[in-house]
């Protein structure tokens, strides 16, 4: 029964979105039909863009893959990896599509995303496509993309409980076998909880310290204080996972304190206990009485 | 003058005592046949039991899905039947009625023995009656269980003491009048339970206002037992069960019931024991009365527990009374039957003072009675079959409930029971009130006891 409910509520979304996209009419912009990028193609501006992405658009694109074609159908919004669509359109295009939509199934964000945070993420998307080539002016300030040369050898992580942040310790050797603490490597710290993990950080450098230190805010933790915490740096070349005490413990309210209906006998409500042993010791009170009334009456007997 | 009215009193009581009394002498063989009848329904039903305690419910037909099977339909059957104790004695009476004078103690003896298997059928019900104890020991306060188990007790003193008291006079008149008609054992009975009652106005003065306190406390002590039971169900959030209006809805319906189950009781006490001298047409007249008006509230407090759900048809409610309205449903048949046997023939049949008669109220009380168990059954049970949420991973012959032959077994030796201690009472005891019937003929009973 439920399950054919999902079927029919699919069923209705995906003719629904089919109907949509038949209307479906993408606007561009004369004067940014052949754009090119506006911000620089580079490591950070790329970086930037994967976080609005991830916040915005990965709801319904899901992750980016590089392939020939759209690999995905209704009800999933293309994968905007594929060649095909990587090679009809221009960043202007892109630009356009982000901002009007095409009045289906593809959301306006003209006013959700600035204009520099838009080609960002179109800086983004380019990212998957080797064959896109960024004008020369844009491309002269591209950051390497890890500016330590040498090995990894571990990642660590601890709670600095004064300043509220997990701080990640990367260590490794330079090219001639030094011990150093690497510098400008990027690492990824997420928190793990029932469903997902929960991003702190995605692609921060390390200081000059080899450290990352990022703010934990107000996260809760489990009873007894405790987070789990994952943290990878230069796409996976190291990683960890640490149990962090951060807090005294998570103090919830337990629904099974305090007296309700629910509770165990002990915690009878006041109500309901006054009201029962009231009725009920009133009750026997005069059936009491009664039967002491027999008792009056043998006791009138003829002796 | 006044000797010559002594002597017409004395000339009364001394038929009425002996009417009524009659019956405590003999021993008839219909009657041994009928208590050997019952006794062998109940020695099969304790051979029944015994192998369901051994082995467990497993060999009853509840499962799952079904955990309140024939056992509890049963229970709210025997404290629908057990609340004509209250109606007759306390609500009719208390409003003054005169014709309830030979009904009354009927009422009480039904009262009494059936509100006692209520208690019984609830242990048969266990799976593990060794725990019975720990009802009270870990029972919590919030439950509607414990006040159903309070208010079933609380229903067993007030009953008895409402049949007992109004019976020490006729103890005392027995005991002083027949010493030589009755077996010894039987005499000395009649002598300790009359508690040495002389009939001093004193005495007089001590039951007429303890039974008074007992009848107007019965009353709310009544409507609590059957409304405990409803909530039972009740407060359980189930299709069918989720109605706000199940407490009256099981008052009423136990009105109906306990008034059939009195006009059967009267009519064959009448005609075995010739005692239709005292209770007469007229009885039965005011009986039937009675029964159209609480069986017409009930068949109002149908309306609303059928009609209400039926106009909305939550999905769960529509599969529920289409297990109960559709003839291919489940209990269609059933349903259909019960309602009109059990409520509308009744109703129809009633308002006729032609069918107001012995015989016809007879025949009407037990379509009551036996009405009354199946609209236990319809209650309980098909609601069960239709949880919200489907149990999950049990087998396909859960989702159904056939009494096995063990249950039904019990469950009728249970009855048995019942109609055994109703039989035994008024057989042993006067079934009338010797004093309040002589008192209405004009008699001074203070003074001729």
């Amino acid at each position: 029964m439920k399950k054919s409910i999902l079927n029919i509520i699919g069923l209705i979304s995906i003719s629904l979105m089919i109907a949509a996209s038949a209307q479906a009419q993408w606007k561009i912009d004369d004067g940014l039909k052949d754009a090119k990028l506006k911000v620089d193609y580079n490591e950070d501006n790329i970086t930037a863009g994967k976080a609005i992405y991830d916040s915005r658009c990965k709801a319904c694109h899901r992750d980016i893959v590089t392939t020939e074609k759209n690999d995905r159908a209704l009800p999933s919004a293309p994968n905007l990896g594929n060649k095909e669509f990587q090679s009809t359109n221009t960043d202007g295009e892109m630009f356009c599509k982000i901002s009007y939509g095409n009045g289906g199934g593809m959301p306006p964000f003209e006013k959700q995303i600035s204009d520099v945070d838009k080609w960002k993420v179109i800086a983004f998307l380019r990212s998957y496509y080797p064959a896109y080539k960024a004008s020369t002016a844009s491309t002269q300030a591209a950051a390497p993309v890890n500016s330590f040369k040498g090995t990894l050898n571990a990642i660590k992580l601890s709670y600095d409980s004064e300043n509220n942040k997990v701080v990640a310790q990367l260590s490794g050797q330079d090219g001639d076998g030094n011990i150093v603490n690497p510098k400008g490597v990027k690492v990824s710290i997420y928190v793990k909880r029932y469903f997902g993990e929960l991003p702190l950080c995605d692609g921060e450098k390390t200081d000059a310290n080899g450290m990352v230190s990022i703010p934990l805010g107000n996260l809760p933790t489990d009873t007894l204080g405790f987070i789990i915490v994952k943290a990878s740096a230069a796409n996976n070349a190291v990683s960890t996972e640490s149990k962090l005490k951060v807090s005294d413990g998570y103090h919830w309210k337990n629904p099974l304190d305090g007296r309700h209906l629910w509770a165990v006998r002990a915690k009878t409500p006041l109500w309901l206990l006054i009201t029962y042993l009231t009725v009920t010791i009133s009750v026997l009170a005069i059936i009491a009485w009664a039967f002491f009334q027999l008792f009056r009456i043998y006791n009138l007997r003829e002796r | 003058m006044s000797e010559i009215i002594k002597q017409n009193d004395e000339k009364i009581m001394t038929k009425i005592t002996k009417d009524l009394t009659h019956h405590l002498t003999t021993r008839p063989l219909g009657f041994k046949l009928w208590i050997g009848f019952l006794l062998t329904f109940i020695a099969v039903a304790i051979w029944a039991y015994g192998i369901q305690f051994e082995k467990g419910l497993g060999v009853t037909g509840m499962r799952d899905y079904v955990s309140w099977g024939l056992y509890i339909a049963s229970f709210v059957f025997f404290v629908a039947v057990a609340l004509v104790g209250m109606l007759i004695s306390a609500t009719v009476g208390l409003l003054k009625q005169k014709w309830i004078v030979p009904v009354s103690r009927v009422a009480e003896m039904i009262a009494l023995a059936f509100v006692l298997m209520a208690g019984v059928i609830i242990v048969v019900d266990m799976g593990r009656p060794d725990r019975l104890l720990n009802v009270f020991i870990y029972g919590r306060f919030q439950s509607p269980i414990i006040w159903d188990i309070t208010v079933v007790q609380v229903y067993i003193l007030i009953s008895f003491l409402l049949l007992f008291l109004p019976m020490l006079p006729d103890l005392a008149i027995i005991r002083n009048h027949m010493k030589g008609d009755l077996p010894k054992w039987q005499w000395k009975m009649y002598n300790i339970l009359s508690l040495g009652w002389v009939g001093t106005p004193q005495q007089y003065k001590i039951l007429h206002s303890t039974v008074r306190v007992l009848l107007i406390l019965i009353v709310p002590v009544a409507l609590g037992i059957h409304t405990v039971t409803s909530w039972l169900s009740a407060m359980t959030l189930r299709a069918g069960w989720d109605s706000t209006i199940f407490g009256p809805y099981y008052v009423t319906g136990a009105f109906v019931a306990g008034a059939g189950a009195v006009a059967v009781a009267l009519y064959f006490i009448r005609r075995f024991y010739h005692l239709e001298e005292y209770i007469t047409d007229y009885h039965f007249d005011k009986l039937g009365q009675l029964m159209v008006l609480v069986a017409l509230v009930y068949l109002y407090f149908n309306l609303n527990e059928f009609w209400v759900p039926g106009f909305k048809m939550k999905t769960a409610d529509a599969k529920h009374l289409h297990t109960l309205f559709s003839l291919h449903g489940e209990y269609g048949v059933m349903f259909y039957l019960t309602q009109m046997f059990g409520l509308i023939l009744p109703i129809i049949f009633g308002l006729f003072r032609r069918f107001r008669k012995p015989f016809p109220m007879m025949i009407i009380g037990i379509a009551l009675v036996v009405g009354a168990w199946f609209k236990r059954v319809i209650i309980i049970i098909p609601t069960l079959i239709h949880a919200y949420l489907p149990i999950q991973n049990v087998p396909e012959s859960f989702h159904e409930y056939d009494p096995t032959g063990i249950e039904i077994t019990i469950t009728l030796g249970v009855i048995a029971v019942a109609v055994l201690i109703v039989s035994l009472l008024a057989k042993f005891f006067p079934v009338l009130p010797i004093w309040e019937i002589a008192e209405e003929k004009g008699v001074d009973i203070e003074r001729d006891l």
